[in-house]
């Protein structure tokens, strides 16, 4: 090892004494060949460092660009996860509201709601109409069903029997002739209120026959244009079907 | 991580101390953004210029030269922005000197002005790209040993790093070297 290069080195290091420090500084002026070997040696070491910082400044670079990718990705998986959170709650929502009710689901509602009783009516044949009612509303349908049937068979004016006994097939589920009857109820032009119509396509909706629906959907639709009897429901149900 | 982390892990050796260079590296990477708009360097430039003032700021950490009356932060922009006004003085004054390096060395400050100018005046002769050059030429260990003492690493440290078995050992090691290098280079210069 050159002596030379160790003085050096131990100035620049701070190792020098002060007075050895001063006899450095001044030869550096003063010894041309000394002053020299300084140069160089800072020239080296400065030419080192800038290799390090080379070194360093890329490997930070990289490090810090990596970062960032993994970073980006890492938004990029937590934008997913928020996705498929998002799709997984509104799915279980989904599964907790009701699903759009079937046209037979509609009917049953409406049914429910309105035709498990019928009111007293006063008649001339009151008797055996309240017979046939009372006997509706303690759900003994096939017997209601007689006796409006035998209603009607004697009085055909009477359309009060008529729609009780096609209600009654209608709880009975006999659709077919629910459906039979509402029709000849609809045909009747001197009622003041028909609901002929709007009942033949809540049997339409529970019967579910093939073309069943698109036909109940048109007799609602008349429903509404004439503005005949349940108009409103008739609105009701054509905007859930 | 904090300002006490970042020393204290700077001080140590290995995987600890590559951590907090990083850290520190990223906890202030905005600053070049600030060099790009304050002096009109482009983005290698301002980079450069912050990993400049990130090492020196790590060297001066490790050999306890900084002392701690700023907060670490502070203390790197304060670098950062004298590595940014050499740069813009390297680029205004001689586009040509780019190839010497990131500025005038922090050893000639260590001079006196009469001694730094001499000294300063023989150091032109020796381009930064012929030493880095023959420093390729030293030998692996040799070039590991000189670039740990750029770094900050202490010759005890070297030797532990390098398995030495003493920090005399190690300077002495580390001094052969850098006299090999000097002597490659006076070869190249007095061709």
């Amino acid at each position: 090892m050159n002596d030379l290069t160790a003085y050096i080195d131990n100035y620049f290091n701070g190792l020098l004494k002060p007075e050895e420090k001063q006899v450095f500084e001044s030869r550096c002026e003063n010894d041309e060949a000394f002053a020299e070997e300084v140069a160089l040696y800072i020239a080296s070491r400065s030419a080192m460092r800038d290799e390090l910082l080379e070194q360093k400044s890329k490997e930070w670079k990289n490090l810090d660009d990596s970062t960032k990718k993994n970073s980006t990705k890492l938004v990029s998986m937590r934008r997913w996860y928020i996705v498929a959170a998002a799709a997984a709650v509104i799915c279980f929502v989904l599964l907790l509201i009701p699903f759009g009710e079937s046209p037979q689901q509609m009917a049953d509602a409406f049914i429910k709601d309105n035709l498990q009783q019928i009111s007293v009516t006063m008649s001339g044949t009151t008797d055996s109409l309240q017979t046939g009612i009372e006997a509706y509303n303690k759900k003994e349908y096939k017997k209601a069903k007689e006796i409006f049937s035998e209603i009607y068979l004697v009085h055909p004016d009477n359309t009060d029997a008529l729609k009780y006994e096609g209600l009654s097939n209608l709880m009975l589920e006999d659709f077919n002739n629910a459906i039979i009857l509402f029709d000849s109820l609809a045909a009747k032009q001197n009622l003041f209120a028909n609901p002929g119509l709007f009942y033949k396509a809540i049997g339409l909706l529970k019967r579910n026959g093939s073309g069943d629906i698109e036909q109940a959907k048109q007799l609602l639709q008349l429903v509404v244009d004439k503005q005949l009897a349940n108009d409103k429901e008739a609105v009701r149900l054509l905007q859930k079907i | 991580m904090t300002d006490a982390e970042i020393i204290s892990g700077l001080q140590q050796n290995g995987a600890e101390r590559k951590k907090c260079e990083f850290a520190l590296y990223q906890s202030y990477n905005y600053f070049i953004r600030e060099g790009c708009k304050k002096y009109h360097l482009d983005d290698d430039e301002s980079q450069i210029a912050y990993s400049d003032a990130v090492l020196s700021v790590i060297v001066n950490t490790t050999n306890n030269t900084f002392e701690g009356r700023s907060s670490l932060k502070t203390y790197l922009f304060q670098i950062y922005s004298n590595k940014c006004v050499d740069f813009v003085r390297k680029n205004t004054t001689n586009k040509s000197s780019v190839h010497n390096g990131t500025g005038i060395s922090d050893m000639l400050w260590q001079l006196p002005d009469n001694a730094k100018h001499v000294v300063e005046k023989m150091m032109q002769k020796y381009q930064r790209s012929i030493i880095a050059e023959k420093l390729k030429e030293v030998g692996e260990k040799c070039r590991e040993m000189l670039l740990f003492f750029e770094e900050g690493y202490s010759d005890k440290e070297i030797a532990e790093k390098l398995q030495y078995q003493t920090a005399a050992v190690a300077k002495t090691s580390r001094l052969r070297c850098l006299d090999k290098l000097r002597e490659k280079v006076k070869g190249i210069i007095s061709a």
